[in-house]
């Protein structure tokens, strides 16, 4: 990985606070909390919405798609919100069909970390090479999506909840990915990563 | 009389296949064709819509009310099931033109996929009746509700794309249009796969 230098860097203190927040993490990590169910299409629309809200597994790898884009920049900022969503829906439809995928809450839990890592460590990766590693990981989301699916009253609202509560994480990702245009503002951006890491690893860790 | 009709709006805008159909291929209509010509000078949101833009939005939403009517007032054609997957089909062809294709797809082209996902999703949209006679104004409202949801999306994306013509805002606007489309796209994958699931 090469490393791009950014308009600050980490400390020795901040990398502790990191490590303490990481193990704080670890002790609080429980397995995926992404199960609301409703009725009706309010409740469809809203439970969809809530899963990968409600699953820090799953959260966390969203917001870190969109921050891994503003280390990459065009045109992968906008692509990689295109082919995680849709690489997902392929993963939704296998589960859907009953498709059985190895080893999903392990590769929820890696995404967080490789994620999370590829932004904390700034890493510049081929445009190629971060479509597939995004689409990779968006595999096992879909599927854990798309296993509980069919159960849902409504499944227009239940997709179109999660499907939007995806994007709009990667958004908020991009948004706060921003903030390395101000001074110190590459510093949280990979700070964020590095938490991110940090929860992957826990829940990698419980997946083990 | 009025709530049959409103009963057959309602339908129309349940039915996944139908409203997931209309909507991409609004979103496809707006996004095709060229745009109004450059404004010179500093740009004025309040003027109109250019000639260009105007008329292919009115072609492409022609075609979808034409296409939603003529579905909702033929017979039913058998194989609802199917009919429907054929319409999710559409969507999905919509949204991949919107979101993969680098030039624009001509306004021609929109309109014809928008008439034929029109008509298959009224199609589907009515197979949720019983078998039998139905008022005319249920096929009414149903093919009301689908050129709503065509028409909407397709002015959104349509005046979007015209009011933001100066380079920066219009490639914001188009990358929008295309991360949308994917969205969209997505969607109907996951209801495409539902459809063909084994019960």
């Amino acid at each position: 990985m090469s490393a791009r230098t950014g308009t600050g860097a980490p400390t020795r203190a901040s990398a502790r606070t990191f490590a303490c927040v990481g193990v704080a993490l670890l002790c609080v990590a429980g397995g995926a909390a992404a199960h609301v169910e409703g009725e009706g299409t309010a409740g469809g629309f809203v439970s969809g919405l809530l899963h990968p809200l409600l699953g820090p597994d799953h959260l966390v790898a969203m917001v870190a798609v969109g921050l891994w884009g503003t280390f990459l920049g065009r045109p992968a900022i906008w692509l990689l919100p295109v082919v995680f969503p849709t690489v997902m829906a392929i993963g939704g439809a296998l589960g859907i069909a009953g498709v059985a995928l190895p080893g999903v809450e392990i590769g929820i839990a890696a995404s967080g970390l490789l994620l999370g890592l590829a932004v904390a460590l700034g890493w510049a990766a081929p445009l190629g090479v971060a479509a597939a590693l995004a689409g990779a990981f968006a595999i096992f989301h879909g599927h854990a999506h798309g296993t509980e699916l069919p159960e849902a009253a409504t499944p227009l609202a239940y997709a179109a909840g999660f499907v939007l509560c995806t994007g709009a994480l990667h958004l908020a990702g991009i948004a706060f990915g921003e903030l390395r245009r101000v001074p110190r503002g590459d510093w949280l951006v990979r700070g964020a990563g590095a938490v991110i890491a940090l929860v992957g690893a826990a829940f990698l860790v419980r997946a083990l | 009389m009025q709530s049959l009709f409103l009963e057959g709006v309602l339908v129309a805008l349940r039915t996944p296949a139908a409203l997931v159909a209309a909507l991409a291929a609004g979103a496809l209509i707006g996004a095709s064709g060229r745009s109004a010509p450059a404004p010179v000078g500093p740009l004025d949101p309040t003027g109109p819509i250019g000639p260009i833009g105007a008329r292919g939005l009115a072609a492409g939403g022609g075609a979808a009310l034409a296409g939603a009517a003529l579905g909702a007032f033929v017979p039913r054609l058998a194989g609802a099931d199917a009919l429907s997957l054929v319409a999710l089909g559409a969507a999905l062809l919509a949204c991949a033109l919107i979101t993969v294709a680098r030039a624009p797809t001509g306004t021609g082209g929109a309109a014809a996929l928008g008439a034929v996902a029109a008509f298959l999703g009224a199609q589907a949209a009515l197979a949720r009746f019983l078998p039998g006679e139905l008022p005319a104004s249920v096929p009414a409202g149903v093919a009301i509700g689908l050129a709503l949801a065509t028409a909407l999306p397709a002015a959104a994306v349509r005046l979007a794309r015209d009011l933001a013509r100066t380079p920066g805002p219009a490639r914001v606007v188009g990358l929008g249009t295309r991360v949308l489309g994917s969205w969209i796209g997505a969607v109907t994958l996951l209801l495409l796969a539902l459809a063909l699931a084994p019960r």
